[in-house]
């Protein structure tokens, strides 16, 4: 199982790696990690159906591209569906409807950090 | 009727009219005078009301006022409707003009035909000015209330997106405690994650208390010599970038009305940053110019040969707390620019910026004229 993580603080990123790091071990399930939303779709575009990343956790509040930019391009770039899971500090309730409004590819809006137990339950629920 | 009754009714209309705060008058077909009250009498610059008697507007206004007063008295007999609650800027007899609310109704015979015309007026002048302050002064409230719900949105904004940042160092925190807590294996990583987190929250909450405050404690606005400003400025940047050389052109720039400490602030950030974003290969060159003076506004650029950004960036990087990352990991935390566009708008003017990546970032400071 691959899952991917775009968020562009190194240390959130990092923290979700430790806390992650064992029980992904013993799953077998790999993480990626992006700083930058435009790199983690060039990456997803040259992807082939067996690499694609079953999950993709994002943050939306980034420099550069942000998490909203990075949903409206994944749709115009027509990649293939996959389950994105917002994980925000933002708690503004506009932008969890604005996130549902993505419904074929938003799954959930989850508030940070990462709870270890809700990543446990999400990838044994395959 | 006998005519002591007649005599007694003639008496006691007369009493009823002159006791009228209106002006009252009425007239034949033709226009001629046939009476009036006693205040009308006054306002036609009259001794009693048995002159009128046979005179005609005429003799009382210009040419002009009268034709307007005997063609409003033609309709109402023409028509044999009332003509009712008008509004005139009339001149008196005397002179002095008024504002009036006029009626005139058709006056009829027995058989029901129209011999003459009744008018009143009310001098409304000075409810007119009342309601004029009533409407300015609601005009004023108005902008007040839309200046407020503006503010009011701008800090809403400004709360969400300084609480959104804060958040960040300060989860991390706790997150790595939370960590430390239960592990010794990374303590090292976990103790140094907590410090650097520490101190990013320590900057913003030290930047965004600058931002906060810097209306506040200003002198009042002044004419204000840029050049000499700017060199004051020059003498005054952060000890840490005064190591790194750079050079500073300047254009013969104006004297304008400002406030000198928000000015300073101003161009103190925008060489900070000139000299922040440098390009390490290229000596730091910073040039202040007028990009644009007319009558309307002047626009002075500050522009350098930096690292510079992508444009398409260039409304970001004027928003609180928005930081484009950089190669070498340049210090900051997003705040300076937003107190310049702040500064900005203490003296009604914007900023606007724009950039080629490794080549110029252009920071536009556009000032209402003010020609001083």
């Amino acid at each position: 199982m691959n899952v991917y993580f775009v968020d562009d603080d190194y240390m959130t990123n990092r923290y979700h790696e430790i806390i992650l790091e064992k029980f992904v071990f013993e799953k077998n399930i790999s993480l990626t990690f992006f700083e930058e939303a435009e790199d983690a779709l060039m990456k997803l575009n040259g992807l082939n159906n067996e690499e694609y990343p079953d999950y993709i956790f994002l943050d939306l509040n980034m420099p550069l591209m942000d998490g909203w930019e990075f949903l409206q391009k994944y749709y115009e770039m027509n990649l293939p569906r996959t389950k994105v899971i917002v994980l925000t500090t933002s708690e503004n309730p506009h932008h969890v409807t604005r996130a549902n409004g993505f419904k074929d590819l938003v799954k959930d809006y989850i508030a940070k950090p990462l709870d270890i137990r809700y990543f446990k339950k999400l990838t044994s629920s395959i | 009727m006998s005519s002591i009754e007649n005599t007694r009714i003639e008496y006691f209309a007369q009493l009823l009219m002159d006791s009228n705060p209106q002006y009252i008058f009425w007239k034949d077909k033709e226009g001629v005078y046939l009476g009036c009250n006693q205040k009308y009498a006054d306002f036609c610059n009259l001794e009693n009301t048995d002159v009128i008697i046979g005179t005609t507007d005429y003799d009382y206004m210009d040419e002009k006022e009268a034709d307007i007063c005997i063609d409003a008295d033609k309709e109402v007999m023409k028509k044999g409707d009332a003509l009712l609650n008008f509004e005139e800027y009339v001149t008196n007899a005397r002179g002095v003009a008024r504002w009036y609310n006029i009626n005139k109704v058709p006056l009829k015979n027995d058989n029901g035909e129209v011999v003459g015309v009744l008018g009143t007026m009310t001098d409304v002048s000075e409810l007119k000015e009342k309601n004029s302050i009533i409407e300015s002064q609601a005009e004023i409230l108005k902008q007040k209330v839309e200046e407020l719900e503006l503010k009011n949105k701008e800090l809403e904004e400004f709360a969400y997106i300084a609480a959104h940042d804060l958040q960040e160092p300060l989860g991390n925190i706790s997150n790595f405690s939370n960590l430390l807590k239960e592990s010794q294996s990374y303590s090292t990583e976990f103790v140094n994650n907590i410090l650097a987190s520490s101190n990013r929250m320590q900057a913003l909450l030290k930047a965004l208390l600058k931002y906060a405050v810097v209306d506040q404690e200003m002198s009042a606005m002044q004419p204000v010599d840029l050049n000499s400003l700017i060199n004051k400025t020059i003498s005054i940047i952060d000890t840490d970038l005064k190591d790194v050389k750079f050079s500073i052109s300047c254009d013969q720039l104006p004297t304008i009305y400002g406030y000198p400490e928000g000015l300073i602030s101003l161009f103190q950030n925008l060489i900070s940053n000139a000299i922040k974003y440098r390009d390490e290969d290229k000596g730091c060159q910073i040039s202040i110019t007028i990009a644009k003076q007319n009558h309307e506004e002047l626009v002075i650029c500050v522009e350098d040969n930096g690292i510079g950004f992508n444009n398409k960036h260039n409304e970001k990087v004027l928003k609180m707390f928005h930081r484009l990352p950089t190669k070498n990991q340049v210090q900051g935390v997003g705040v300076g620019l937003s107190i310049c566009a702040k500064i900005m708008k203490m003296h009604k003017g914007k900023i606007s910026i724009e950039s080629q990546e490794g080549i110029y970032t252009k920071v536009f400071l556009s000032f209402v004229n003010q020609n001083i």
